[in-house]
């Protein structure tokens, strides 16, 4: 009778085919992910958005609003404003307004304790709120614009706050509202709005004492739906609509859909991750144009930054998306449209009036190539499972071999040479393991330390924090050849094992969150880890040398700097060569402070989970490969 | 004898003026009633509530009165906070009819309309200390409109959002009033998707159903009504409005012209018709056996003396006194004492 444990019990067709076919098995299954990526641009692959919730009733109304006039007379009265205080928000003249029109208007402190210096940053947003006539204040939608003064490094939005006035104008004088509406105005971008929600809920998001939210004057419902506005011209000839929130999280396919059929019908042109929809009659060039703009989805959501204020929203179940308009550089048109970009506002606000439940028809997770097709997770999610179910071959077909070697060793020494030798060492498997661990952790944590020590030394934060990670990178590097140990083949052979089932596994909870990161990280990842070499050094050639080499690439401060240096390489291609240099110098220091910052104010994971999870993956194969293996 | 002379002139008269129908007196049915149904909430169920309303002013307009119809409503569009027209419920663009005007009863509203509710109606079981305006008081001389709208789906009716009437379940409830002598006949109208289905289960005699669709057909709205936003009427209810909007109480158009409403190049479904059941040619039945309140009246051209009661003398019959007295107990006891 087979038991579980015994080792011939498996020895059967399947196994042994996978230990012979292992290798292009797993490169297969790799290829063939990549594959199906590939193919989910191809336009007969996609299935066209279509609404799920029957209670939106998109676009059924006829829309009454003319907001042209007024949003001009707002505007022009705001930038006079805006000259006279060139670095503060308005904020006395903006309640006025908003007053005028008799909401309820409040305005919100909050302070920032930045983490790494002593030092504390003020802001105030601004919200006026509408109150449903007919309907108990039990929900409520948010409108929100961020303030950001003429001097900002970003692109103006003193139009869209404009719009937002002329709206909450047009909006006091409606009798149908079943919901509160909330217009609201934040300012030091994210940060505020971050804080206004977290006063809102009454909650604090990221780390304790950073972010002080304080607490709100007053409040409406529960919010069911945002829509953020960025609209940076006076004429707006395209709305990009903006999705990727916190994380990798996205908005209800439905908000996404109703938002970008609304724009279709008002006739301006609409687009996503800035590209419209474009119809090749070649269709590799169709398929090529569709697949860059999944990329550029993909790529967008796998930071888990926000693009926009929405994406702040998704964290308390509030679908949330930004409407940000352009003006198309050179086009003089005699007109404004603000008559029509009002009228999308009106419409979709109207239509998320009409709503009766939180939206839960439509897709949480999708991705889009165009503005009117998308790919649901039950395709998507496919090519990733392929690619991961190589590294459970792998590491399977791995065990096998261990298993068969074990027990034909035992057959040929039957002499009793106790399990002491050839048996697994327990200990220093889980010790190795264990420590890969410990030092992902204290990695994790140790942008403390290094700024409390690079201020001994008068560094910047940036640079204590950047230096820091130099030097653990190398130490981490060079750790392995100073103890220069040696290791059994099988206890190597397992603890690699040990690390694929990590890796696979580590990807797949990633992919339940944000699926672009884990999809990423595995075409890297993975056909890496199916060629390193774990085998012992006689066997070594110069090929192999070279590919353990090459590891060092995929340490996670590595990458991260080398696709920083190349990201600042597309963006600035027309530059000499030694300027780019600096400026991803620059740049890799400030996404490291960023990335930290982020963590602590916001709660993105994305810093927290690679050097937490990815980074011991790495340095426990490192640690082989650079092991004396017997 | 005055009197009498003039009311037999009056008869004379009146039957050299009219045609009195054939048929006039054989319906066999001696009250009408009317369960007009909307089964569906929610602000985009507009329609139904509009395609209610619209019957059961039709039916009002053609003589049955308000306590003889049982009208449930599951939500209230009139007052609901997205309606910018409040307090009104329109069943047409043109929004010249206002059908939730001053005189609607509504007897079971909100979540009132249940499944369990409707049916214990239909049968009767309701709690003794219904009010009188919640209970179907049908006898066996009653004609019944039975109207229902909402979503449907193959075999069921949903009511609210949460629960449904199956064909059998509503089949077996008609059953329960045939036996219990609730009914003369039944007019039964259906306006769902897959309509049909509600009525392929039934088996009590001397109902004619109609429904909006077939069985793997929807049932589609008629129009928008861009200044409320919402789907406003159903295509069904739409024609057969149509249809009733010209007839009158007095007019002879039968049901076989009502069945013929909407045809399929109207109503984009096949409207179904289950006949079987009913034991009149509809031919011969005028519309208003079910959607009027006509009493038939037997006329007579021959005089009838009708004799005066004679005066009598009216003196008090004197009753002689009783005397009470106990009864013995039993068992009597007494002996042994």
């Amino acid at each position: 009778m087979g038991l579980l444990t015994d080792p011939r019990a498996g020895s059967g067709k399947i196994i042994k085919f996978l230990l012979k076919w292992e290798r292009p098995l797993c490169f297969f299954l790799y290829i063939s992910g990549i594959v199906w990526i590939l193919l989910l641009a191809l336009p007969i692959f996609n299935d066209n958005t279509y609404f799920s919730e029957n209670a939106l009733l998109p676009g059924l109304v006829t829309k009454e609003s003319n907001l042209e006039q007024t949003t001009k007379q707002y505007y022009t009265h705001l930038i006079n404003e805006m000259k006279r205080y060139p670095d503060v928000m308005p904020y006395a003249w903006l309640a006025a307004k908003l007053n005028q029109l008799h909401l309820d208007v409040f305005t919100h402190n909050f302070t920032l304790i930045y983490p790494f210096q002593e030092q504390q940053f003020t802001g105030q947003n601004i919200y006026g709120i509408i109150r449903a006539p007919r309907a108990a204040s039990t929900e409520a939608i948010v409108v929100s614009v961020p303030f950001r003064p003429i001097h900002s490094i970003y692109l103006d939005t003193a139009p869209s706050i404009a719009l937002l006035l002329a709206f909450a104008k047009f909006c006091r004088k409606q009798k149908y509202w079943a919901k509160d509406i909330i217009f609201l105005i934040t300012e030091h971008e994210q940060l505020g709005i971050q804080a206004w929600l977290d006063a809102y809920h009454g909650v604090t998001s990221g780390n304790g004492g950073v972010l002080i939210s304080g607490d709100l004057p007053g409040r409406a419902g529960s919010i069911q739906t945002a829509i953020n506005l960025e609209l940076h011209s006076m004429k707006i000839t395209s709305i990009d609509v903006k999705i990727e929130g916190l994380n990798g999280r996205l908005p209800n396919l439905d908000l996404f859909n109703l938002a970008q059929n609304m724009i279709a019908k008002e006739g301006i042109r609409q687009s996503f991750q800035r590209r419209f929809d474009v119809k090749y009659k070649n269709k590799f060039k169709n398929w090529w144009y569709h697949f860059n703009t999944l990329l550029m989805m993909i790529t967008s959501q796998a930071t888990g930054i926000p693009t926009g204020n929405h994406g702040l929203f998704h964290r308390f179940g509030i679908e949330a998306i930004t409407l940000e308009g352009f003006e198309k550089p050179g086009q003089q048109s005699s007109d404004g449209n603000f008559y029509q970009v009002g009228r999308i506002v009106e419409s979709i606000v109207r239509s998320l009036n009409n709503l009766l439940e939180r939206f839960h028809q439509s897709y949480f997770f999708y991705l889009l190539p165009s503005t009117d097709t998308y790919i649901s997770i039950g395709l998507y999610i496919r090519s990733l499972v392929l690619i991961i179910g190589g590294i459970f071959v792998k590491a399977f077909s791995m065990w096998q071999r261990l298993q068969v070697s074990t027990s034909t060793e035992d057959k040929k020494n039957i002499v009793v040479k106790q399990s002491k030798d050839d048996g697994f060492d327990i200990g220093i498997i889980t010790s190795e393991i264990l420590w890969a661990h410990i030092c992902g952790v204290t990695i994790a944590t140790s942008p403390f330390a290094l700024t409390y020590v690079g201020k001994k030394m008068d560094f910047r934060t940036e640079d204590s924090i950047y230096f820091g990670f130099v030097v653990i990178t190398i130490l981490t590097l060079i750790w392995p050849f100073y103890f220069r140990r040696q290791m059994k083949y099988k206890n190597a052979a397992l603890i690699c094992v040990i690390a694929l089932v990590e890796l696979g596994t580590v990807l797949m909870c990633i992919a339940m969150h944000n699926f672009s990161l884990a999809l990423l990280a595995a075409v890297i990842y993975v056909p890496y880890v199916f060629i390193l070499p774990i085998m012992p050094k006689q066997n070594f050639t110069k090929f192999h040398r070279m590919l353990s080499f090459g590891w060092i690439s995929l340490h996670p401060f590595m990458i991260a700097s080398l696709i920083i240096m190349c990201y600042t390489y597309v963006n600035f291609s027309s530059d000499s060569l030694p300027l780019i240099l600096f400026r991803g110098y620059r740049a890799i220091k400030q996404a490291f402070v960023f990335s930290i910052v982020d963590s602590m104010i916001y709660g993105n994971w994305l810093y927290n989970v690679t050097i937490s999870t990815m980074f011991p993956i790495w340095f426990l194969f490192w640690n082989i490969l650079c092991s004396n293996i017997l | 004898m005055n009197l009498n002379f003039i009311i037999t002139f009056c008869i004379f008269h009146l039957s050299c003026a009219w045609e009195i129908p054939d048929n006039f007196a054989k319906t066999g049915h001696s009250n009408n009633w009317a369960v007009l149904v909307d089964t569906s909430r929610f602000w985009f169920n507009y329609r139904h509530v509009a395609n209610v309303l619209s019957i059961y002013r039709s039916v009002k307009r053609l003589g049955i009165p308000d306590s003889q119809i049982i009208l449930m409503i599951a939500d209230d569009m009139a007052c609901n906070p997205r309606n910018p027209r409040p307090a009104t419920v329109f069943n047409n663009i043109k929004q010249h009819i206002n059908v939730y005007g001053d005189d609607v009863e509504v007897d079971y509203r909100g979540y009132e309309v249940t499944v369990e509710n409707f049916v214990r109606l239909l049968t009767g079981r309701l709690a003794p200390e219904t009010p009188r305006s919640k209970k179907l008081l049908t006898d066996e001389g009653s004609n019944i409109l039975i109207y229902l709208t909402g979503h449907g789906g193959n075999g069921f009716l949903k009511f609210q959002d949460s629960e449904e009437i199956t064909s059998k379940e509503l089949g077996d409830a008609l059953e329960q009033m045939w036996q219990k002598r609730r009914y003369h006949e039944i007019l039964f109208i259906v306006d769902t998707c897959q309509a049909s289905s509600m009525y392929e289960k039934f088996y009590s005699p001397n109902i004619l159903a109609v429904a909006s669709s077939l069985v793997g057909e929807d049932s589609l709205s008629h129009h928008l009504d861009p200044a409320i936003g919402v789907y406003i009427i159903d295509r069904y209810t739409y024609y057969a409005l149509d249809f009733l909007e010209k007839v009158e109480p007095s007019s002879s158009k039968t049901l076989e012209e009502f069945l013929k409403v909407c045809p399929k190049h109207y109503c984009l479904s096949t409207v179904g018709v289950r006949k079987d059941l009913f034991r009149r040619d509809p031919e011969k039945v005028p519309v208003t056996d079910f959607f009027g309140s006509l009493r038939p009246i037997e006329l007579t051209t021959s005089i009838t003396n009708v004799l005066l009661p004679a005066k009598t003398n009216k003196t008090k019959a004197i009753e002689p006194e009783r005397k009470y007295s106990y009864v013995a107990q039993f068992p009597d006891v007494s002996k042994f004492t």
